[in-house]
């Protein structure tokens, strides 16, 4: 006779096996990646890298990005760039989601639909044009040339993330609000901004991420080294370099993932609850 | 305070759909008139369309005799109690309760007051820390019910207020709304598909069907005299038995045949009625509350013809008294409108209505005092009170009257 209980067992074992084998292979590159970045030149060859690490290496590569290679500066340009595009993106989208979720108006389904299929297209599909459009601006090699596309790729996002959220959210909260004496634009800022809060930090993380790793568009509006975002910086460091200092390279990967790892564990406990907040009613 | 009024209002939604269709009503100051009627008869388009939540298709809404057709709800100064509430999950009770005061900038010492007093009425002085979702629904919905009248408006907007309560509490809540009303003494509009709420809280009930006013009057008019089948069908409950019958003329005086058997009208009811001489020789519709149908054996028979004899199919004991369901052979009244009622209470329902009508039996319910001795499967005979009937017409379905 077959024990339920132990059968119950075996079934969890084999689900933390597996969920164990995908956790190990999501980080297992950047474990890589962070042992490589201790290595010195020569080491970074051995395979597999022994665990062995040198105090002096580690300080001697990351001082090398962060001081020789102007790393500083590259965080701070992604920053602002991701920082402020994310920023109006939101400020713009969530007004419009809000109409989308509320108002009835000609069209309002097509134009939803529409403006959601802007972000099934690459954005290398459009860089050429982006590019001449910015550059006739004579914005090329600027941080407001860099926002400008990057508030566009965001805002389908933010837009279709918010509409979600507000959907969630009783109309009549918005009717109780207007018979209480707000305009519609006051029912958004005062009533509903606090209460879609949640579906606000998903649209943002979804953004920032999108930004901060935003590469090829970059490439076309950026020229010169101290308007570079880090993964431009990060790429013209190893195509410069020749041959490439694997080490110094690891570093900089490292270096591009911690800004936007802590962001995502500052914000991740709101997405979790702001996703179950979608779903569940 | 002020008075509400309809004049000629109607509502047809951007497909076509028409919620109101001339709806004409005065509702007086400080009055407490309900909205009563079946789902999707336009009670709560009408009540949307004071709050300012629903645009005015046709006619004019005046509060305190100001046309607010084009009006934004901020500017009405109405104060609107939702279904589900609608509370700000993100306040205390207290900055629910004060959210439209604070929104009119009044200041802070009088808002405190303001609040207090209010958390005072609907004891909720206790409560005030704390948010919505730690709240028992009965909490909650009394702070919906404070956010109203912390306002002191000039009218009271309630949409289904109770219907998200259980029974007791239901009825607890109905007792104390309607002495928070006679207390701030509010021009109130409050809607509810439920019969027995409409009857024992407005001063004056509206009964709406599919848009259009029925009857208006104080609910016991609406008992005694309603003006057409519907309303005789919609209130009371058990609800009034209605059965197909015809007139006849016997000698000077009056018949109605209803199946095999024959009740004899009494003169004072054909006084009261004189118009129903013209119904002599066509069917009507013909009205008998529960409690007018009396146990013959307990009652006696009078031995003036108003005796109807049927089979015992059910009884419910409630107590008090018994309920008996009594079939007799005769056509029930199976209209359009009798079917929407019982439809909306319960489809099952309607289908027995159907299955009767082919059947040609009616099942009476009588209200009968608990001494009774009437048992499932007897045959029973019952007492009318024939003084007590209602008549209808079968064609317009409209309630035979006086003159």
């Amino acid at each position: 006779m077959k024990n339920p209980l132990s059968g119950r067992i075996i079934g969890r074992v084999i689900s933390y096996v597996v969920l164990a084998l995908i956790g190990l292979a999501g980080i297992a590159p950047f474990v890589y990646l962070l042992i490589l970045s201790f290595k010195t030149r020569l080491d970074v060859l051995t395979v597999p890298p022994d665990l062995h690490f040198d105090w002096s290496t580690i300080e001697e590569n990351y001082r090398t990005v962060i001081h020789d290679q102007h790393y500083v500066t590259f965080v701070v340009n992604s920053i602002v760039v991701t920082g402020l595009s994310t920023l109006i993106a939101l400020a713009l989208g969530v007004p419009a989601a809000y109409a989308f979720s509320r108002l009835r108006f000609r069209g309002a389904d097509t134009w939803a639909s529409t403006i959601l299929s802007f972000r099934f297209m690459p954005p290398i599909a459009v860089a050429i044009p982006i590019y001449l459009m910015i550059r006739s601006l004579g914005l090329v090699d600027s941080r407001v040339g860099l926002i400008l596309p990057y508030v566009a790729f965001s805002l389908p996002l933010v837009i279709w993330i918010m509409i979600g959220f507000f959907d969630e959210i009783p109309r009549e909260i918005d009717e109780s609000a207007m018979v209480d004496g707000l305009t519609r634009p006051m029912v958004l800022l005062r009533v509903l901004l606090p209460l879609a809060r949640p579906g606000m930090l998903v649209a943002a993380t979804f953004g920032v991420i999108f930004v901060w790793n935003e590469f090829l568009v970059g490439l076309y509006i950026v020229n010169s080294s101290d308007k570079e975002t880090i993964p431009i910086a990060a790429s013209s460091l190893l195509t410069v370099e020749s041959p490439i200092d694997w080490n110094i390279a690891a570093t900089v990967g490292v270096l591009t993932v911690i800004p936007i790892l802590i962001f995502s564990m500052v914000v991740q406990r709101y997405i979790v609850r702001g996703i179950t907040a979608g779903a569940v009613r | 305070m002020a008075t509400v009024s309809f004049e000629r209002v109607g509502k047809v939604y951007r497909d076509g759909t028409r919620a109101l269709v001339d709806f004409d009503l005065e509702v007086g100051d400080g009055e407490f008139m309900v909205f009563v009627g079946p789902s999707g008869c336009g009670k709560t388009t009408a009540l949307r369309m004071v709050a300012g939540l629903e645009d005015i298709s046709e006619g004019e809404i005046k509060l305190g005799g100001v046309v607010v057709n084009g009006l934004h709800p901020r500017k009405r100064d109405v104060a609107m109690v939702f279904q589900n509430y609608a509370l700000y999950p993100h306040m205390t009770v207290y900055k629910n309760i004060a959210f439209a005061l604070r929104v009119r900038k009044t200041p802070d010492a009088e808002i405190r007051e303001r609040v207090e007093t209010t958390a005072k009425i609907l004891g909720l002085s206790s409560e005030l820390g704390r948010k919505p979702a730690q709240l028992s629904g009965g909490q909650r919905q009394r702070v919906a019910m404070g956010r109203a009248i912390v306002r002191n408006p000039q009218a009271f907007l309630m949409d289904e207020p109770l219907s998200n309560l259980d029974a007791k509490l239901r009825v607890q809540m109905r007792a104390e709304i309607a002495r928070i009303q006679r207390e701030v003494g509010a021009t109130t509009i409050y809607v509810t598909h439920d019969q027995v709420e409409a009857m024992t809280m407005g001063d004056r009930v509206a009964v709406l069907r599919k848009g259009a006013l029925q009857q208006c009057d104080e609910p016991q008019r609406l008992y005694e005299q309603p003006v057409n089948l519907f309303v005789a069908s919609f209130i009371g409950s058990p609800a009034m038995n209605l059965v197909q019958a015809r007139v006849e003329s016997a000698g000077e005086r009056l018949a109605c045949t209803i199946g095999s058997q024959q009740l004899q009208l009494p003169d004072a009811l054909v006084a009261r009625l004189p118009s129903l001489r013209g119904f002599v020789g066509r069917a009507v519709a013909v009205g008998v509350r529960p409690e007018h149908l009396l146990d013959a054996t307990i009652a006696g028979d009078r031995g003036d013809g108003s005796v109807l004899r049927g089979r015992v199919v059910t009884t419910e004991l409630l107590g008090s008294e018994v309920l008996a369901h009594i079939e007799v052979e005769a056509e029930p009244v199976v209209t359009e409108e009798v079917l929407e009622v019982a439809g909306d209470t319960d489809r099952a329902l309607a289908e027995d209505l159907r299955s009767e009508a082919r059947e040609r039996r009616t099942t009476f319910v009588c209200r009968f005092p608990i001494e009774t001795a009437v048992r499932p499967g007897d045959d029973a005979r019952v007492a009318v009170a024939t003084d007590k009937l209602h008549f209808f017409d079968l064609q317009t379905e409209t309630a035979v009257r006086g003159g």
